[in-house]
């Protein structure tokens, strides 16, 4: 909605190598993450903890979601106890989504 | 009128999900002016199973509901089951309830979309403005007062869409591919404030879907009584059943089962008597009719007499129809004929039954309870995931080897339903449902959109290019263009919708 209401403005400033607006993709999801100081997951389904052990692509992913959050500020992936899959990385769906593997 | 048989081809037929051309010939019949032949081509290669080969199964219900944007819940539920059945496993009771929850936001977010803003507009002509205009002017016959209400609809149901999706999203994460699906239940927990909130959007939907989109079919109905005889296709319906009521899955909100020629008895549905047939698809026919457990997906283009990339579905050698009126039929819900007003009448009382049915799943929720239990991907397995999305049946089967995917198949609903003809000749559903539907201006034949938008095919937009095969003509949405101006504009001058 930002990009398309600046667009409509007229601008959505400085964009990346990749063409997606700086202002949105600057930060990785982890650095915005209220979790990210938080105890380690180590299964699914349990509330406020830190998803990094189960594969999360947080801190390589660079997207405004922790902030923006999704639907209306309804929810977004992290806080449905769901790791961010990095779906913005320019090589999504490259690497293996849901869990540490020799991939990564 | 024509004198000789005119081949008009929609291309892309628009307003719908993806990428869909239909060709149809028009000729005289008893004195009337109708379709008398018609080809549907899938005109994208997809190749999800390409990608997901060799990939950790976890991935599946990530990478498969990218599928699609409009029923990407769908397919992250067929994927989960499917490795669930692979591994023989049950998930916890929480996790079967919102993942009906889930679907059941993303059922109604699409049928209001397809009837308001993909539907209605074959039908009103609407005010001198985009999206409404311009427009095909042939056969509209609601009243302007009935056309501005329907015009008001239109904009209340994208608020209406709207709420659904942030319902879904409170316990799939975000919408569309939620993340919460995942082997071995689910992942967010459910919590009051969200369950107290899901509540109050389910019933300002159902309000919606009583007082404004159920009038609005009959509405619709009154208008058009003639689409009850129209767009009749195979006859046949096919309902992989969903909304599991229990663990087992063996109790289901609407049944699986199948229909024979529009009539009859509830038949059983055997897995085995599902084949994916080649001939007229852009794929070797060294692997001709495979059961979808043992599919291959081998591109083969170009080839002769082959029009699709789709590939043709059949049920014991047999076309079937798949979508609401295939599940509410099945499910002895909703008996009445086949046509495109019974589909649109179908869709919209399963909504209702839906939504209402959510009320009740709602307060089944147990938030002190569990969502999820560890999975374990087994080494070697295969499993099979069949569900249904809001326009038909889709079905998943992995077979694992070494703990990776060694082959994934996916037979999507409208597969089923836009498929090409099969090695007997017999033709796809869509193709079926359009010989007969008359064409009263060859210049705007709407009739073929109308029966074509019944299916719901998921392959969004407004009619972009038709053209009449024997001569020159181009159109574009009002629009009359030569073939070289068409050429010399490419698609610039298109609505950009």
């Amino acid at each position: 909605m930002w990009a398309i209401a600046n667009l409509l403005l007229g601008s959505v400033g400085r964009v990346d190598q990749y063409g997606r607006p700086v202002a949105l993709y600057s930060r990785t999801v982890h650095n915005q993450c209220p979790r990210r100081e938080n105890d380690k997951a180590r299964i699914y389904g349990q509330d406020l903890l830190c998803l990094k052990e189960l594969g999360c692509q947080g801190p390589r992913t660079v997207a405004p979601c922790p902030t923006s959050l999704w639907n209306n500020r309804q929810n977004w992936c992290v806080d449905a106890n769901s790791q961010c899959i990095g779906c913005t990385n320019p090589n999504f769906p490259g690497t293996s989504l849901r869990r540490n593997s020799d991939a990564d | 009128m024509p004198t000789n048989p005119t081949t008009i081809t929609l291309d892309p037929v628009t307003r719908l999900e993806g990428h869909l051309k239909i060709e149809v010939t028009v000729d005289l019949v008893r004195g009337r002016q109708e379709v008398v032949n018609a080809k549907a081509t899938g005109t994208l290669f997809r190749g999800f199973e390409a990608i997901l080969a060799n990939r950790d199964p976890l991935d599946a219900p990530d990478i498969t509901q990218r599928i699609c944007g409009v029923c990407p819940v769908s397919h992250g539920l067929a994927a989960v089951s499917t490795l669930e059945n692979a591994a023989r496993f049950t998930v916890p009771e929480n996790a079967r309830i919102m993942r009906n929850l889930v679907l059941g936001s993303n059922y109604i977010q699409s049928h209001i979309l397809h009837f308001y803003h993909l539907a209605v507009p074959d039908f009103v002509n609407g005010p001198n403005m985009p999206p409404w205009q311009p427009s095909w002017q042939t056969d509209k016959h609601f009243t302007a007062a009935e056309s501005t209400i329907l015009v008001n609809h239109y904009v209340k149901a994208l608020e209406m869409r709207r709420k659904a999706h942030e319902m879904g999203a409170l316990f799939g994460g975000r919408l569309p591919h939620p993340p919460a699906f995942v082997p071995g239940g689910f992942t967010t927990t459910p919590r009051a404030a969200r369950i107290s909130k899901f509540k109050s959007y389910l019933s300002e939907l159902i309000t919606f879907i009583n007082n404004t989109y159920l009038p609005d079919v009959s509405a619709l109905a009154g208008r058009y009584p003639g689409y009850s005889q129209i767009g009749r296709g195979s006859g046949n319906l096919l309902a992989y059943g969903v909304f599991d009521l229990d663990s087992s899955g063996a109790n289901k909100l609407l049944r699986r089962g199948r229909i024979i020629n529009g009539a009859g008895q509830w038949q059983t549905v055997t897995l085995n008597a599902i084949t994916e047939q080649v001939t007229y698809s852009w794929y070797n026919n060294a692997n001709n009719n495979l059961p979808p457990a043992s599919g291959a997906t081998t591109p083969q283009y170009p080839k002769l007499n082959a029009y699709s990339w789709l590939k043709a579905p059949r049920y014991q050698g047999e076309p079937y129809e798949v979508g609401p009126l295939a599940r509410m039929f099945v499910n002895g819900d909703y008996v009445h004929g086949i046509s495109v007003l019974d589909r649109h009448a179908a869709r919209a009382e399963e909504a209702l039954k839906i939504a209402t049915a959510m009320e009740g799943w709602v307060s089944q929720l147990n938030p002190s309870g569990p969502v999820y239990q560890r999975f374990t991907t087994p080494a070697s397995a295969s499993g099979v995931g069949l569900t249904e999305a809001p326009r038909g049946a889709p079905g998943h089967w992995v077979r694992i080897a070494n703990g990776r995917v060694a082959n994934y198949q996916v037979v999507t609903p409208t597969c089923w339903n836009a498929s090409p003809r099969d090695g007997a000749g017999k033709l796809g559903p869509i193709e079926k449902a359009l010989i007969g539907a008359p064409v009263e201006n060859l210049q705007e034949p709407i009739e073929v959109l109308r029966v074509i938008h019944s299916f719901d095919p998921c392959l969004s937009c407004a009619v972009h290019v038709m053209r009449p095969a024997e001569g020159v003509k181009i159109f574009a949405l009002g629009h009359y263009h030569t073939e070289d101006e068409e050429h010399a504009h490419g698609r610039a001058h298109q609505p950009s919708d």
